[in-house]
């Protein structure tokens, strides 16, 4: 199953996808339905590392519900969580929620488009979950989240959750069978 | 402008905005800890100097990117820090001018002409304090390098900053304190070896909860397996359901791999302060692959 | 050879020289510093052909403006083109006898001296009107701008509307190259656009105009993403000394490190 060059360190994203691609796992889609998927490009991960594809492909390929932010402020032009570079500090909070901020109104705008395209509510159609494969981002982004009200009612329960930041393999450890 | 979208119209521009959203200064025992003077030294110009001059002789990229900027501000609305807060200085090329006057002023005939031109500032505690803010609110993401018709990297300027800052003792407090752990327990959380592996057998137990009878193992300090996972250590810890599908997906793919407590941390916050700690941080990862034999190295989320 | 020949044909010798060396002084210092981080711009081309082709899209479409502020693109781009265009037209006074193309080139240059001023105006003009721009602009920015707006108005008023002879021109340009010190025309605006014209030469290498051979020179530019294919060496990497290796059988050195931990604590006690 290994036929990746040893000398060279991987990212795991590269790794599960190119498994997942061959059907190394059996996934059921449907065990992530009550999640409304949205990527984030960590800067590391995508920026530096010009990584963009196989986290996307993975998340497709596990969610039924996953929708792009506008072009301007993913892939290569992502925004910066708020966090990185040290900025993660506790004294610096309000600096990398500010910071945040583009990334939380960024989801906020894609609620909207999707509301406007199915004709349905926005808090409805606001992602409600975060995926990004970045520890730093998951770090950072929950406060963002809160301080800027990314609120969703995807799962239509009576209060609106905070959208949540998590990981791609969050999906996996979801919706994998054995 | 016509193309360009932002998820939120551009602030106005605030003088002194962020300014007080300053970094505690590092502690004594971690700038011992990672090799660097624990306080602002003495003669601290020269040496600002001295390490500047080695820095434009070692990297190409810092003397280029502080010739050749024509201040077109297409970087200056792309930086999130800027957006947030609408502080002038986060404007990366404002944030870069902090480097760049001084460079004007000691490095170029400009500056050797003209001292006073209200383009050079002479090197002062106060151009130290500004710098030491601003340049500890950048977190070196690149942005504005996508923008920038020369692709100069802010970041850049901003390592090669904080490079000089930490060697003449101006290190936060955060930063510091989290290489210093990794020098210590080999994360940046802190986390000690044995509280690392009880971690990781406690995730164990949770799969096998979740799925019964299958054996999911979190592998710890392992010799010959064919991977060696450095996945961020906050994974172990904080999203631990990132960590639960590691190990879903390693067990699936029917692949052996373990963790190293050596170097359980993919983040490398070496870099968020000088070349030398950052090579010392990933140092760590080879030493611990070579070490555990192992086959490939991948990194965590 | 009167005294006005020899002194502008110095002045002139002098500029040429400063900017010269100077230009060459740089690249040199460039091209010798080294690239010790792999910075490229992702997504970058994987190969040297790709990085050739992405240089070409960013030097003459100026990609990179275009994508994030249409005017500021226009702008720059309309002064990038006249200015080339203008230095083309400007050829027929320093080559004899002068090459077709040059002669075929004259009516397009012409028109690009008229938009010239007016794209440097647009320029100057947003450095004045949008908030940020007032910011971040410096004297040296201004400068410039005026600079080659100085050079470009006399340039312009000098051909269709002053009386400069050209004949005078072309005998001082020509004369520079056999050491003959021509006088130059004394027309003034010949005069003010010369003196403009030398200053532009001398500042170059030392000014933000550097960004033209800067370009070629931007590791983040230049750099193929190719990390997999190649690992990129440091020149001048440190040697560190690793600490132990330890797993977690090796209970010494896991209490030798916690002790080392516990008394560095002391020293912040003590502060
Ligand atoms: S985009 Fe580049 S050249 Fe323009 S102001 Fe920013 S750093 Fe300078
Ligand atoms: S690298 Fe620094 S200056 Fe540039 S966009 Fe990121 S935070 Fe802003």
């Amino acid at each position: 199953m290994l036929d990746f060059d040893p000398s060279f360190p991987y990212h795991i994203c590269d790794f599960a996808w190119k498994l997942m691609e061959k059907g190394a796992f059996k996934i059921d889609k449907s065990m992530n339905d009550d999640v409304l998927v949205t990527y984030h490009d960590p800067c590391n991960v995508a920026r530096a590392a010009g990584f963009f594809e196989p986290p996307r492909k993975m998340t497709r390929y596990m969610a039924n519900h996953f929708y792009e932010m506008h072009p301007d402020t993913i892939r290569e032009r992502t925004y910066c969580c708020g966090g990185g570079g040290g900025v993660l500090a506790d004294e610096l909070t309000d600096l990398r929620t500010l910071g945040g901020r583009a990334r939380a109104e960024a989801i906020k705008n894609l609620g909207k488009k999707l509301a406007r395209e199915h004709n349905g509510d926005v808090r409805k159609w606001t992602p409600n979950y975060l995926c990004t494969p970045c520890a730093i981002c998951k770090a950072s982004l929950p406060d963002s989240m809160s301080r800027w009200n990314v609120l969703s009612d995807w799962r239509g329960e009576e209060e609106s959750e905070v959208c949540v930041v998590g990981g791609v393999h969050d999906l996996m450890l979801k919706s994998i069978i054995f | 402008m016509p193309y360009y979208h932002t998820p939120y119209a551009v602030p106005k521009l605030e003088d002194d905005a962020s300014r007080h959203l300053e970094s505690y200064p590092a502690r004594i025992s971690d700038m011992m800890g990672i090799d660097l003077p624990t306080s602002l030294i003495p003669n601290w110009k020269e040496e600002f100097l001295k390490i500047f001059r080695e820095l434009l002789n070692h990297y190409k990229e810092l003397r280029v990117m502080l010739d050749a900027c024509v201040r077109c501000g297409n970087c200056a609305d792309k930086c999130h820090y800027f957006l947030g807060t609408g502080d002038p200085k986060n404007m990366p090329v404002a944030r870069a001018e902090l480097l760049r006057r001084v460079y004007r002023r000691y490095f170029t005939p400009m500056g050797k002409l003209n001292p006073n031109s209200p383009d050079c500032a002479e090197l002062s505690e106060k151009l130290l304090k500004e710098m030491y803010i601003y340049f500890y609110q950048c977190s070196e993401c690149r942005r504005c390098a996508t923008f920038c018709p020369y692709g100069i990297d802010t970041a850049v300027i901003t390592m090669g900053a904080r490079e000089i800052l930490a060697r003449i003792g101006l290190g936060t407090k955060y930063v510091t304190e989290v290489v210093n752990k990794v020098y210590q327990t080999g994360n940046n959380l802190g986390i000690w070896p044995e509280a690392w592996a009880d971690s990781s057998q406690f995730l164990e137990d949770e799969l096998e909860e979740i799925f019964p009878g299958q054996g999911i193992r979190l592998p710890v300090d392992e010799y010959g397996a064919d991977i060696l996972l450095v996945a961020p250590s906050a994974d172990n810890f904080a999203n631990t359901d990132t960590m639960m599908g590691y190990a879903v997906m390693f067990h699936a793919a029917g692949v052996s791999w373990t963790t190293s407590t050596y170097c359980d941390e993919g983040g490398n916050f070496g870099m968020f302060l000088n070349y030398k700690n950052m090579r010392k941080v990933n140092n760590r990862i080879i030493i611990a692959g070579k070490e555990l034999g192992v086959k490939t190295i991948l990194w965590g989320e | 050879m009167s005294f006005a020949g020899v002194f502008f044909s110095l002045l002139a010798y002098a500029a040429l020289l400063l900017f010269v060396i100077g230009l060459i002084a740089r690249i040199i210092f460039y091209a010798k510093t080294p690239t010790p981080l792999k910075i490229p711009i992702t997504p970058a081309p994987k190969t040297a052909f790709g990085v050739f082709l992405r240089m070409l899209a960013d030097l003459f479409l100026f990609r990179r403006v275009l994508r994030s502020n249409l005017w500021l693109w226009a702008g720059a781009g309309i002064f990038h083109i006249c200015l080339w265009l203008v230095i083309i037209r400007h050829l027929r006074y320093f080559l004899y006898p002068v090459p077709d193309w040059v002669m075929a080139m004259q009516d397009v240059g012409y028109y690009a001296g008229y938009a010239m001023p007016f794209a440097l105006l647009f320029l100057l003009a947003r450095r004045l009107w949008y908030e940020k721009e007032v910011y971040i602009s410096t004297f040296a920015d201004y400068f410039a701008l005026l600079l080659l707006f100085t050079i470009a108005c006399t340039g312009l008023w000098m051909t269709y509307h002053g009386r400069v002879f050209l004949i005078d021109v072309k005998a001082f340009i020509l004369g520079l190259y056999s050491f003959s010190f021509k006088p130059p025309s004394t027309h003034p605006l010949f005069i003010i656009h010369l003196l403009s014209v030398f200053t532009l030469l001398v500042y170059f290498p030392w000014s933000k105009l550097l960004h033209a051979p800067g370009i070629f020179f931007s590791p983040s530019f230049f750099q193929k993403h190719n990390i997999e294919k190649k690992r990129h060496i440091n020149p001048w990497d440190y040697d560190v000394e690793p600490e132990p290796f330890y797993t977690l059988k090796d209970k010494e050195i896991l209490a030798d490190l916690k002790k080392r931990a516990a008394e560095m604590k002391k020293y912040d006690r003590t502060k």
